[in-house]
């Protein structure tokens, strides 16, 4: 037999044994090493409350209560020519960074109305602190409706 | 010249034969693949009673797995390996039989019986690895004796993902011997001595 | 010159004979990996603090994947590959086998341990492995251990070495919010940060290096960056507004974040390396709660332009938005799972919120919790595990549950209320 046809039964031989593979195991040996931690620390503080506007669940818009409450304010505001914080929350159910969201527009909706009834937009400073500062801690509607609020606070 | 042409015609005919067969030329495979098989009930399936009251569960199948000793494969393969000098002349015969569509239906529900019995079998003995994903696919090509004991694995296709590989070579090592394989020799020949399992995860 | 033909033709169609049955498997158990850590033999002068056995088999078994034996179930226990009789070990249907032993290192405190892990079914040799710690901290040296196991036998990197940073909030109002970081396993719970003002949404840097979280002590929310090993921190530029929920790239380069300064709260991109902000989403609704995908390319978020929470996707390149939920009338929060093909969010369905994950390409929802104030999920490094805030009886409490909702659990905590949880990204090399 020649060359070529000794390599061509030897190929068709090894073609028939084609297509298997084998699974290794072989991996190599290593070593390593370890490590660890620290820290630091802070602080801050609060003012007389004016008055509180409560919300619905979800909710940013004012209930008519709340606008009347809401110009009554800003009377007070106007002629003691003082400077208020307004601070939005919200209940606890829902994302965190969403509520902080939701606070703000609360706040907003109150100082808006403020500014409506003359309040200037100067004296205004809005904050939302979100679900982060409850007042009432139960899991039920009664806490959750004190927490769906906005704060006016004289400064 | 002329021996030399009649020869080389004669062996020609012989192989191409031969080779159109294994390539599924004459559609054998598709008569007796899988996917055209429907579900039937037992009852009406299986001519034979002795084959129905084999159809034992799942746990039943791992206690018996667990229980049997291993017989080694060595002795089983030179006995087998007598019988295929004896058969290998009549294949040829067989194979045209078949073409021809004789019992093709009864053999294609058997194969389909069997398979399940094996698919289940391997089911229970595969832990599938956390890094086991839908699309994941592997072969394995498995060398069966009659009494349905593996003699040989080969992972044909890997998944790409040794942790998976390893998990279905883990399982077939945990089954080491299928039960209840009591088929025709014929029909363990042409399909359970040799078959691919495809591990392929649906989660 | 038949030799030649036949051997081509051999040749050609040789390929073709591997045809035959093919048995599709398409689905296995679910019981969990059984695993025999022998304990290590230990060699140092001094006994150890710990047991490094008990660690690495309380780790493996954290998230349900595995289940280890006793010592006292265990019929030998092997010292080096000779002693393994492996039918001791497939009569206690082990999979795993795992011997190692510790000696002393070249320096005083230093532990090194060799480990074999052995393939119980098939009866070999899997991998062999040293590791060097410190006698001070076996419990770290432990969890890397446990990360290689669980690697070689997964595929998956092992989480083990990983922390978690979380706020600690008691419920009265004149207690201090803090922001923590532990191990995974609870452990080395050290404080970062405090204060008497809100902290919130903590984020791991990539690197691992760093924490960006929002606090309070200026009397409004503002992003700040603080290095864990060193306490060094910085504040981002404040801008009018909302100054919140950061989120890092995959770089570290950049900082998704929320600002209001526009009116309403948008998604911005602030640049670390130049301190500028650039506006990314510009629409009158809220736009917050921004994570990076893993390629960063993308950034998915929440916005309520439809009129209640929903998710959305932007391409940084080209700014094009894409909502991705349309189940439900709550949906926020949402982050990448590793892979970046699908991520967890927290879905309100019946009044209940819950934790659900959801697929980028078949927009499949499948809702994982049935706690019922769920929030804040965070995803393990390799996808596997969702750690997320909770209620447990009018108490912030973390728990877990893993990808598929087969196991839940609950985080110890030794302090009161506890809450918005970070999984920190891989934190020491498994890969060899």
């Amino acid at each position: 037999m020649s060359l070529f046809d000794q390599f061509l039964i030897i190929a068709a031989v090894i073609c028939s044994f084609s297509g298997c593979a084998s699974v290794s195991m072989d991996r190599a040996v290593e070593a390593e090493t370890v490590s660890a931690v620290s820290e630091s620390e802070y602080s801050d503080s609060d003012n007389p409350v004016e008055g509180t506007i409560y919300f619905e669940y979800d909710k940013y818009n004012l209930s008519a209560s709340a606008v009347s409450e809401i110009r009554a304010l800003a009377n007070s505001i106007k002629s003691s020519s003082s400077k208020v914080r307004i601070e939005g929350h919200c209940d606890e159910r829902g994302t965190r960074e969403y509520n902080l969201a939701l606070g703000e527009k609360r706040a907003n909706a109150v100082s808006e109305l403020l500014q409506v009834n003359g309040v200037s937009s100067n004296s205004i400073t809005t904050v939302s602190y979100g679900e982060e500062k409850p007042v009432a801690y139960g899991s039920n509607e009664s806490s959750w409706s004190k927490n769906r609020r906005a704060v006016v606070k004289v400064l | 010249m002329q021996n030399y042409l009649s020869g080389f015609f004669v062996s020609f005919i012989l192989h191409l034969g031969l080779v159109l067969s294994f390539a599924n030329f004459f559609q054998i495979d598709n008569l007796y693949s899988l996917n055209k098989v429907e579900p039937m009930p037992a009852y009406l399936v299986f001519e034979k009673p002795q084959v129905i009251t084999k159809k034992k569960n799942i746990k039943k199948v791992k206690e018996l797995i667990q229980e049997e000793p291993i017989i080694s494969p060595t002795v089983l393969e030179t006995a087998n390996a007598k019988a295929e000098i004896e058969t290998v002349k009549v294949e040829k015969d067989l194979l045209l039989k078949q073409i021809l569509g004789e019992e093709i239906k009864s053999s294609a529900e058997e194969i389909s019986y069997y398979s399940n019995l094996i698919r289940d079998q391997v089911i229970i003995n595969w832990k599938q690895p956390s890094s086991a994903k839908k699309g994941m696919s592997a072969e394995i090509l498995i060398t069966l004796v009659p009494t349905g004991e593996i003699v040989q694995v080969k992972l044909t296709k890997t998944s790409g993902n040794q942790a998976f590989d390893s998990s279905t070579l883990n399982a077939i090592q945990k089954v080491s011997k299928f039960e209840g394989l009591d088929m025709s020799r014929r029909l363990f020949d042409n399909n359970f001595r040799k078959f691919t399992l495809v591990f392929n995860p649906e989660n | 010159m038949i030799y030649r033909i036949s051997a081509l033709l051999l040749l050609i169609f040789s390929s073709l004979l591997t045809s035959g049955l093919r048995i599709e498997i398409t689905e296995g158990i679910k019981d969990p990996i059984r695993i025999a850590i022998v304990p290590i033999v230990w060699n140092l002068e001094n006994p150890p603090r710990e047991y490094l056995h008990e660690i690495i088999s309380s780790d493996l078994e954290s998230f349900g994947e595995f289940e280890s034996l006793s010592p006292k179930e265990m019929l030998s226990l092997p010292k080096t590959d000779k002693e393994i009789f492996y039918r001791d070990w497939k009569l206690l249907d082990v999979d795993y086998l795992v011997l190692g032993s510790a000696l002393q290192g070249e320096v005083a405190g230093e532990v090194v341990v060799n480990f074999s892990l052995f393939n119980v079914t098939r009866e070999r040799l899997m991998k062999r492995s040293i590791s060097t710690g410190t006698t001070f901290y076996l419990n770290a040296l432990a969890h890397v251990i446990s990360d290689r196991i669980y690697n070689e036998i997964n595929g998956l990197p092992g989480i083990f070495s990983t922390k978690i940073s979380y706020i600690n909030k008691n419920n009265s109002s004149d207690e201090k919010y803090f922001l923590r970081v532990a191990d995974i396993d609870g452990r080395n719970d050290s404080n970062i940060f405090s204060s008497t003002e809100p902290l919130m949404s903590p984020d791991w840097s990539s690197d691992g290096r760093r924490l960006a979280y929002v606090s309070f002590e200026e009397g409004t929310s503002r992003i700040f960056i603080q290095e864990i090993y060193t306490g060094k921190r910085k504040s981002l530029k404040r801008e009018k507004g909302i100054n919140s929920s950061p989120n890092w790239s995959p770089s570290d380069r950049y900082l998704a974040a929320v600002l209001s300064k526009g009116g309403n709260p948008d998604i911005y991109r602030y640049d670390l390396e130049k301190d500028t902000w650039k506006q990314l989403t510009k629409h009158f609704g809220i736009d917050t709660e921004p994570d990076w995908s893993p390629d960063g390319k993308k950034i998915i978020f929440t916005s309520n332009r439809s009129g209640t929470p929903q998710i959305y996707e932007i391409t940084i390149s080209n700014g094009k938005i894409r909502r991705k939920t349309f189940e439900g009338t709550y949906n926020a929060r949402a982050r990448y799972t590793p892979d970046g093909r699908s991520f967890v969010f927290v879905h309100r369905r019946d009044e209940l919120f819950h934790i659900a994950v959801q697929s980028l390409r078949t927009a499949k929802l499948q809702i994982l919790t049935d706690t019922r104030l769920d929030e804040s999920p965070t995803i393990s490094p390799n996808g596997k595990v969702i750690i997320y805030a909770t209620k447990e009886k009018e108490k912030d409490i973390l728990a877990g549950i893993s990808i598929d909702g087969q196991t839940r659990f609950i985080l110890p905590t030794n302090s009161g209320g506890v809450r918005e949880p970070n999984w920190s990204p891989l934190l020491v090399s498994t890969s060899n």
